[in-house]
Order: structure tokens, then sequence, then C-alpha cells
């Protein structure tokens, strides 16, 4: 009778099976810092009216050199009051006067005022995002620090997918608007400023090409 | 050299400071209920949108209390000292 199972069976180093997969199905997902404005599958990021079955491709906000005008004018404003006292104290000049316990308060308030500028500024830009699943684009905007605008379209109803860099900046720091225009009701939906929007626009033309197909 | 004639002025030298005491808490006040209204529409879009904790959302949600609380000492401050 043929032993089959007690030969070589210590020298039989079976090599581990290779998990072959394609790029497609193959994800890493990456996280999220304060200052990250494009990030392919993001990770423990989530909104509301999230579903079960579908994963966000992509997290978009403004590219962070938007913000340069507000930061330079936050430094102007820290030292406005300095230059202010510098001048009057050089040509010997005074307005009017007040009790030192004021000007300590009224200086306290300036800057919260500065400080609050910096916060409004800030919150502005990190909570307008943009977000891509594999279902739809999520658009969150925070204008003028009092309207919260959600939209939401489908891939389906997506048209097409285009991109726009206009001026010097926005081609030297590579980013611009990317557009989706929705068939059903011709509205545009726009992603502004975000960063490669080259990467963005291929992005959704590929996504949209896989829904229609 | 010295400007007089203007009202702030007057109510300076007057020593009329419960005007400017007054005048610091309105603005205080109103600038308290914005920054109230700021971190109010923060919460809610935590509600809508979930960033992990390490992308600054709890930074900023912390930031948003502190800050308030800043402004209700300074306006505690204005009526106490002032």
């Amino acid at each position: 009778m043929p032993d089959i199972f007690s030969k070589n069976q210590l020298n039989t180093t079976a090599p581990q099976p290779k998990i072959v997969s394609t790029t497609s199905e193959q994800t890493v997902l990456k996280p999220i810092h304060l200052f990250t404005t494009y990030c392919q599958n993001p990770r423990g990021i989530s909104f509301a009216e999230q579903e079960n079955d579908e994963t966000i491709i992509l997290f978009l906000r403004r590219d962070f050199i938007t913000n340069t005008p507000w930061i330079i004018a936050t430094v102007a404003l820290i030292f406005i009051p300095s230059l202010i006292r510098f001048i009057f104290v050089s040509t010997n000049f005074s307005l009017f006067s007040l009790p030192e316990t004021i000007s300590l308060i009224l200086l306290g308030f300036y800057y919260i005022i500065v400080v609050g500028f910096v916060f409004a500024n800030l919150s502005s830009w990190f909570y307008n995002i943009g977000l891509i699943t594999n279902k739809r684009g999520v658009d969150i905007d925070f204008i003028n620090l009092a309207t919260i605008n959600v939209a939401t379209s489908s891939l389906p109803d997506i048209k097409d997918a285009e991109y726009t860099q206009a001026g010097f900046a926005q081609s030297f720091f590579d980013y611009g608007d990317v557009r989706l225009r929705i068939e059903a009701t011709g509205e545009v939906f726009v992603f502004e400023k975000v960063p490669r929007p080259t990467e963005v626009a291929g992005i959704l033309s590929k996504l949209i090409g896989r829904q229609t197909a | 050299m010295s400007l007089d004639p203007t009202i702030l002025t007057t109510i300076f030298k007057t020593g009329s400071i419960a005007y400017v005491k007054l005048a610091l808490l309105i603005l205080l006040g109103l600038y308290a209920i914005f920054i109230f209204m700021l971190a109010t529409k923060i919460r809610s879009l935590n509600r809508t949108v979930f960033l992990p904790n390490e992308s600054g959302e709890g930074i900023l949600r912390t930031f948003a209390v502190l800050y308030f609380l800043t402004i209700l000492s300074l306006f505690i401050i204005t009526i106490v000292i002032v």
C-alpha cells in the first residue's frame, strides 16, 4: 500500500500563495491632518447621510495658499496698535487720553477681535469640504460664517467634469475650480480652488464613465 | 499737539468713563453673541461631517469654547474693574 502522507512531509515547504489584487481593488487609506487639502482614500471620515456600502474616494478642501490674504492681514493687524503708539509717541501727538485700565481692556478687546478674525477664516476654510464617494459628490460650504450649505449629486446624474485654472497663481500653485455639470437640471456643481484639479477631474471622469458603462 | 473738539475728547476729559464702559460692554456682549453663533455653527457642521480627531476638528471645537469663555471673562472684567 503506498504511503501517501508520510513521505517528505518536513521538506515540503509549500510557497505561500501570493495575494494578487488589481490596483483598483487595493486601497491604502490615508490619514487626514489639520492642513490636508487633498486626500485620496481618506481614513476615518464620514458624513451624515453616508450609506453602508458607500466609500469616500476623494477628500478636498480649498488649497492652503488661498489663505494667504487673511494671514497677511492678521500679521498687519497684530502690529497696528504698536505702530500707532510708536507714531503718536515719536510725533508727540495725542488725540485723547484714556485711563490705564480702559486702554488695557480696549487693547485686549482689539486682540480678541484679531484672534476671532483668524478663527473665523480658519473655520471657514476648514469646513469648506468636498467629498467624492463611489456613489456621489458632496459639497459642504460654510458661507460667511452664517450659512451651511450641503449639496449632493449622485454620480449617474453628473454629465461631465471639467476644471479651470485661471491666472498665474492658480497655475503656479496647481489649484483651480472643478465643475460638475448635472444632466437633469443643467446646474453646475463646483469644488472651488481645490488642489490638483487635473487629477480630481480625471478621477471624476473615470467614476462617471464607470457609472454609465 | 492735541485735538480737542472731538466728542470722544470731551467724554474722556470730563471724566464720564461710564459711557465708555457702557459702549465697551455693548460691544463685548454683541461680540460674545456672534462667537456663540459661530460655535453653534461649528457644532452643527461636526454633525454633518465626521472628521477624525487628528484632523484638528477637536482643536477647533475646544478653541471655540475657550474663545467664548475669554470674551465672557473680558466682559466680567470690564464690569468689575473699570
